[in-house]
Parts: structure tokens; sequence; C-alpha cells
């Protein structure tokens, strides 16, 4: 399938905080290639106004906003638009929050992000729920839950136990220890190899049983990156099967890695820097960029600028140049198959 | 009038600037001459062919950012530009309103563009 066939997801963003919600939506919608049509509003009345002219997959909620909070805001959602998926951030996540917002009608429950790892694995969590559908045969315990979210769950609560896996070919084991994946067991085979396994089930059932520690530990590094590889390869795999080539300019991408991640001041004062080789000259260049479109965007029929986009065959770099701050983005392809 | 016409690159550009929401298209070739054409009100031919100049003057800025690359996406708030470059050093220029939904058929001349001469 081309992805330019792919339907645009709507999303909204609730936030008292504009900085973050500008942050967010730049990034987002960098990342996701244009996929994504982002609105914003910084208190439950705008976000109520935009719900009655527009229509929205996901609703991204801050459960601490002032006068209606995110959860009563929640509850007015889930009556007045039961359609729209729903997922809170907490600057402050407690089993108790995470209960009552997942009773609620929530379909996720986050931690606020502080980190570039942690905006790409709520970026990641979000493209996993937009894509989302049921899988067919799997008993969910939590409506609307899938196996991945799950997980997502168990390890965000920072929980101890065994996800028992199996459909009518296999069975499996996934261990988790206070938020962490640490042993993966499929037949014999066990590791990440066993959870790309899991996580690629198309069917069959899962259950929550108590942590017991397992004989061995065969997986290593945070359970996002964990996740995300091997939903990276599941992708691929699926890609490689249906796909053509992609067009010469494919912002769209699915599977792509993030590579390099800078926030900074326009002052050069960096907020954030991720696997960035050479930060001096980045930096010189994102300022250079910033100098000159704010001379291009002066010509009137051109507006504000929003961001740069270089696309080659191996990768693509996304370049913001905003009042208050700079950013740079680089995401690499997986290597194409022949 | 008919030197124009023969001319590949000019046929180019005005078959780009046909594409509907396309404001304005032009090339840059290798020896620092400019052909271009624009169909917006706002834009005189001589802002368009200053703009183009100095996009085409990133191309050592860009190389630095992302070895290999072949497109860039200049995006503003009410209009978008795609630049295409050859491995001859030749620069395609097409300014599109923000909202215009022609990709594919921008696609198609990018990829003409690249065997013009």
């Amino acid at each position: 399938m081309n992805h330019s066939e792919h339907k645009r997801q709507r999303i909204l963003f609730v936030d008292d905080d504009p900085v973050f919600l500008g942050t967010i939506a730049d990034l987002f919608a960098a990342w996701s290639g244009d996929q994504w049509h982002i609105q914003q509003a910084q208190s439950a009345d705008q976000a109520l106004e935009i719900l009655k002219v527009s229509a929205v997959d996901v609703a991204v909620l801050d459960a601490g906003m002032p006068v209606l909070d995110g959860v009563q805001f929640l509850k007015i959602l889930g009556r007045r638009h039961p359609e729209v998926k729903k997922v809170m951030l907490t600057g402050l996540a407690t089993e108790e929050k995470r209960s009552e917002c997942l009773s609620n009608g929530a379909e996720l429950f986050i931690e606020k992000p502080r980190s570039p790892d942690g905006l790409k694995a709520v970026f990641a969590m979000l493209d996993e729920l937009m894509t989302w559908k049921p899988r067919e045969g799997f008993q969910g315990m939590l409506r609307k839950v899938g196996l991945q979210d799950v997980i997502q769950m168990e390890c965000l609560g920072r929980n101890s136990c065994i996800l028992e896996i199996s459909n009518p070919q296999a069975a499996g084991r996934l261990y988790i220890e206070e938020g962490s994946l640490i042993h993966a067991v499929l037949g014999p085979v066990s590791g990440e190899k066993a959870l790309q396994k899991l996580l690629a089930m198309s069917g069959g059932s899962f259950q929550l049983l108590p942590f017991e520690a397992p004989s061995q530990k065969t997986l290593n590094g945070p359970w996002e990156f964990l996740l995300m590889e091997a939903a990276r390869v599941r992708d691929e795999a699926a890609q490689s099967r249906t796909e053509g080539p992609e067009p010469a300019l494919a912002p769209a991408r699915r599977n792509t890695r993030v590579a390099e991640l800078i926030i900074a001041s326009v002052h050069g004062d960096v907020f954030h820097d991720w696997q960035c080789p050479d930060l001096p000259i980045r930096l010189s260049w994102l300022q250079t960029l910033a100098s000159e479109v704010s001379e291009i965007a002066a010509e009137d029929f051109l507006g504000a600028f929003d961001r740069l986009e270089i696309a080659s065959d191996a990768g693509r770099v996304v370049a913001q140049a905003k009042s208050d701050r700079l950013v740079w983005t680089r995401l690499a392809y997986p290597p194409q198959h022949s | 009038m008919s030197d124009q016409a023969a001319d590949p690159f000019h046929n180019w550009i005005s078959q780009c600037t046909q594409i509907p929401g396309v404001l304005g298209s032009g090339i840059h070739l290798p020896d620092g001459s400019i052909r271009c054409q624009s169909t917006s009100e706002f834009l005189s031919d001589d802002k368009l062919e200053s703009l183009i100049r100095r996009l085409a003057a990133w191309e050592p800025r860009l190389t630095e950012a992302l070895k290999g690359y072949k497109t860039a996406f200049w995006r503003f708030e009410k209009a978008s530009i795609r630049c295409d470059w050859r491995p001859d050093g030749a620069m395609a220029f097409v300014m599109l309103r923000q909202d215009c939904q022609e990709a594919s058929h921008l696609e198609s001349k990018m990829c003409a563009f690249m065997t013009l001469s």
C-alpha cells in the first residue's frame, strides 16, 4: 500500500502549557511526516469548541489542568464524544490516578515526557494507538486495550508481572519486573526474537500472572526501545510483503528511526541533545537557517516559516527555527530490501 | 516566443505553473542562470528569481546537513517550496499554496525534470 493512501490522523492536544503544546505539535507533526493533523487547545472550553466543528480521532488530555481538570474533562468527553479515543498525560503518575483514568474511558495513561526519549516513546504509543485495530480472537482483559498497550501500561506503572500469551500454534511468556522487560520466551526461542514473535502473533489470548523471577534474563534496555524495535521488525516484514518502492519524497514512511535530536534556544543554549555527533556545527547551521528564513519570511506571501525538510534515500532532516527555539531531527530509514 | 516554446526548460516551467495551487516555478542551472515564471499577483518574476537564487545558494548547507540529499521542502505558513536537485547541479523550484492537493502531479513533473536537457 502506498503511504499517500493512508488516512490523515486527527489528534487534539489539550494542555494549559502553550510551550509544551507548541513543542509537541511541531515535533509530532514532523515525525509523522504531516500524516497527523494536530490541533491544540489550552483549556477544556477551547477543546470542546474544536470538537464541535472538527472530527478528531484521538484527544490527549493533561490530567492537571486548572479549573476543569483532565479527569473531569475525560468524563465529559466520554459522554459527548464517545467515538474519540482518549489519552491522559500526567506529570505525576500514581496507581490511583491511573485506575481512575482507565476506568473513565482513557485508552492510555502516560507520564508526561521530560526528555527526547520520553517524547519519542509518547509519539510511538500515540502512533500505535491511532493505527491500532482490535486483533481478532484476542481475549482482552481491558476494554479496547491490545497486547502492546497492556505491556506499555504495566511498564509505565512500574509493575511486576508475567504476561502469558498463547494461540493455537504457540505459547509464550513475557516477564516484567518493576516496569522493565527482563525476559521473553516462546517455545525454544528467547530474548528479543521471542518478544518480536510474541508481539507479531495475530490472534490468541493473554493473561496477567503474578510475578515470579525467571530462570534467566534475556532482555536488556529501555522497554520503549524493545517495543519499538519489535514493532519495526513486524512492520518491516509486513512492508516487504505488501509494498512497492516509495515515492521520491516520502515523509510518511513508517519504521523511521529518530537518529539525532537537538532542541535549543535561539541563542544556542541546548535544552536536549540526543546522539548529535557535532553539536556546535549543528547549532551554527540552525542559527544560519533562522537568520535566512526570517529574511525570506518577511515577504508577506509566504507567511511565517515552519520548517525545512531535507530528504535523501537514506533518511530525512527536519529543521525548525521558531521564535523561541531551534529544533533539529534526523530520521533514518531502514535499509531497503530488494 | 518560438525560441521559448522550443526550450524544454521553459516548457517544463510552463507545465508546472498550470498545476492548480502552484504559485511559481523555476529552474536554476549550473551556470547560475535562472528561468522562472510566477502565477501569483503577489510575486513578481524578479522576486521569484531572487528567491530561487537564494535557495539555490543553500546547496552546500544542505549537503552539510544530509549527504546524498535530493529534495528540500521549505514550509511556510501560507506556501511551501520544493527544490529538487539533479546530479549535474541543476535545481528545480516549485512554490505551492499550503492547501495545494496536487502532490501527485508535482511528483511526475519532478521526475520529468531529472531527464530534461
